[in-house]
């Protein structure tokens, strides 16, 4: 049985009646309404609040400008378009470099819990790794790919690699010992117990490395496109400060914070349904 | 079908770097016949569990035999059955796919296997609860559940590790007797560690007394009731009597065990 078939399963049994035991995790359907409502109206406050106190305490546009100046800066056709382009260039760094560092964190992770041979091994470089600000590495990056993608997706990969790559291991070491015993007991063969007990088992602790990952892919794009870039928002950022065009510049804050957002919230949703149980 | 087991002079050693040695079980020689029931009391720590996980193949010995019927027991074998102090269902799957798991991995998985496991889940109480995932279940439930699973795999030997130690007074009379009957009808040769005394006495046709580490068999008690067993035996003073019997061992070891702690600390 995999995860995905067991999740399907799970939809008729979660609203069930039965009550878990131990404290509540999740609130009802009441409390949850309630939460939501407090959470929109507190968005609804800020952004009220965004447009009137910059006016009421009459600070300065180029300092701090209202909302409504940066709105208007998506109804701007010419401003749009350069958000657009740019933005997608930023996404796609973004993205390649965190599917690329999905893949290896994952891969690595697997072998390194495999074999503590190559975990020791590799171990003293994955703590000098982890304590060092990785983003460091951007200007080395630079120099050895010149200006174009690969420098920034490089970063990104970085930042996806080691959250993955640790999580992914410490998920699958700190499987429940008692649950080893069982299958050993089962007589279940290497492959049974990596695909029936150490993935599931690893399963939380990885999403949990996704949820760091994600957010860090975006700052490794845009450090990297600070570094050295000719496309991305991280270069029109630059170019919006040198302009005095502070309206331009938390557009793209706004963006930055909406796609962080999308992402953050797929992952949960993902979570939520491959890892049904907790 | 059901197989004898045969432990011969088992000792093992646990070594670990930096620490002294230390001898878990010493000297154990233990039989027991084919389809019987015997549990095993002794102080915590005497080194049960040590035991039962070498008779399941999970231990290494330093020294001695055990066979499983006619066979070395040198590893897990498929033909017997653990059950370990917690219930270990996994979370991410469904009740009656835990209690079919072992199937899945033995690639025996046929509509026979699953028809035993639904009658005992049925017998368990929890026919119902096929489709539920464990967290939906209490405690009680859970382990019911994982003597099913054991069960089902219908095992030559069963091992049970202090199978109802986390269950209250109640559920645990209950679960006690749906063992009983099981293992009547199934006639599955079973070893039942506990630290209840009355538990050992009410269920096993032996009792076995470990004295404290390193664990050796010091009592080897016939339990004189019959493979029929109901709460009645509880009220027959023979019942008593055994109990204090076994209990008796307890009283000796514990003041034997602060003793020596005494010794310990003094000398600390
Ligand atoms: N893997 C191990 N490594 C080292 N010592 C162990 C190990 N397992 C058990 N022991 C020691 O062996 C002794 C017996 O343990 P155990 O068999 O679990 O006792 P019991 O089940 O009777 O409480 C204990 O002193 C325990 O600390
Ligand atoms: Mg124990």
């Amino acid at each position: 049985m995999s995860v995905t078939e067991a999740s399907t399963v799970n939809k008729r049994t979660t609203s069930s009646p039965t009550k878990p035991r131990g404290p509540a995790r999740r609130k009802g359907t009441a409390g949850r309404a309630n939460g939501n409502a407090i959470a929109t109206l507190s968005v609804i406050t800020v952004l009220v609040a965004w447009e009137f106190v910059p006016r009421l305490l009459k600070i300065d546009t180029f300092i701090f400008p209202p909302l409504s100046a940066v709105l208007n800066k998506f109804t701007d056709g010419a401003t749009l378009t350069l958000l657009y382009q740019h933005a997608q260039v930023t996404i796609y760094e973004a993205l390649v470099g965190l599917a690329i560092g999905i893949f290896l964190g994952v891969s690595v992770g697997f072998v390194l819990a495999e074999w503590s041979v190559t975990r020791k091994a590799v171990y003293p470089f994955i703590v000098a790794f982890q304590s060092m600000p990785k983003v460091a590495l951007a200007p080395l990056f630079i120099i050895w790919f010149g200006f174009g993608y690969t420098p920034k997706i490089l970063v990104v990969v970085m930042l996806v690699f080691f959250p993955m790559l640790v999580n992914t291991m410490n998920g699958i070491l700190s499987t429940d010992p008692a649950r080893l015993d069982l299958f050993k007991s089962l007589c279940a063969s290497r492959w049974q117990v990596w695909r029936r007990l150490l993935l599931p088992s690893a399963l939380p602790s990885m999403f949990a490395g996704l949820e760091v990952a994600v957010v860090n892919s975006f700052i490794g794009a845009i450090t990297g496109e600070f570094v050295g870039a000719d496309a991305g928002l991280g270069v029109l950022l630059q170019q919006f400060k040198n302009a005095y065009d502070t309206p331009a510049v938390f557009a793209i804050l706004v963006i930055l914070a909406l796609v962080g957002v999308l992402l953050n919230q797929s992952v949960r949703l993902c979570r939520r349904r491959f890892v049904f149980w907790q | 079908m059901t197989e004898r087991i045969e432990v011969r002079d088992a000792e093992v050693v646990f070594t670990r770097k930096g620490a002294d040695p230390v001898t878990a079980i010493h000297g154990v020689d233990l039989e027991v016949e084919a389809g019987g029931f015997v549990s095993i009391v002794g102080p915590s720590g005497c080194g049960k569990t040590t035991l039962l996980r070498a008779i399941g193949g999970l231990q290494d010995l330093s020294s001695g035999s055990i066979a499983v019927g006619d066979q070395e027991v040198i590893g897990p074998q498929r033909s017997i059955s653990f059950m370990f102090q917690q219930p270990t269902l996994l979370p991410w799957m469904t009740i009656e796919q835990n209690c079919l798991m072992p199937a899945r991995l033995h690639h025996r998985l046929d509509e026979q296997y699953r028809r035993r496991v639904g009658a005992l889940l049925e017998r368990a109480g929890l026919g119902t609860f096929g489709t539920k995932y464990p967290k939906e279940l209490s405690g009680g439930m859970q382990q019911r559940a994982s003597i099913v699973r054991a069960l089902g795999q219908d095992p030559e030997v069963l091992l049970l590790d202090e199978p109802f130690g986390a269950l209250d007074a109640m559920t645990r009379e209950q679960m006690n007797f749906d063992l009983h009957q099981m293992w009547a009808r199934a006639g599955v040769t079973t070893l039942l560690i506990t630290h209840s005394i009355p538990e050992a006495v009410l269920l096993g046709e032996r009792v076995i007394v470990m004295s404290s580490r390193p664990g050796r068999i010091i009592d080897d008690i016939e339990i004189p009731f019959g493979r029929e067993r109901s709460a009645d035996v509880m009220n027959d003073p023979e019942f008593s009597r055994l109990t204090a019997h076994v209990r008796s061992h307890f009283a000796k070891d514990d003041e034997t065990a602060r003793v020596k702690e005494r010794g310990q600390l003094v000398r600390d």
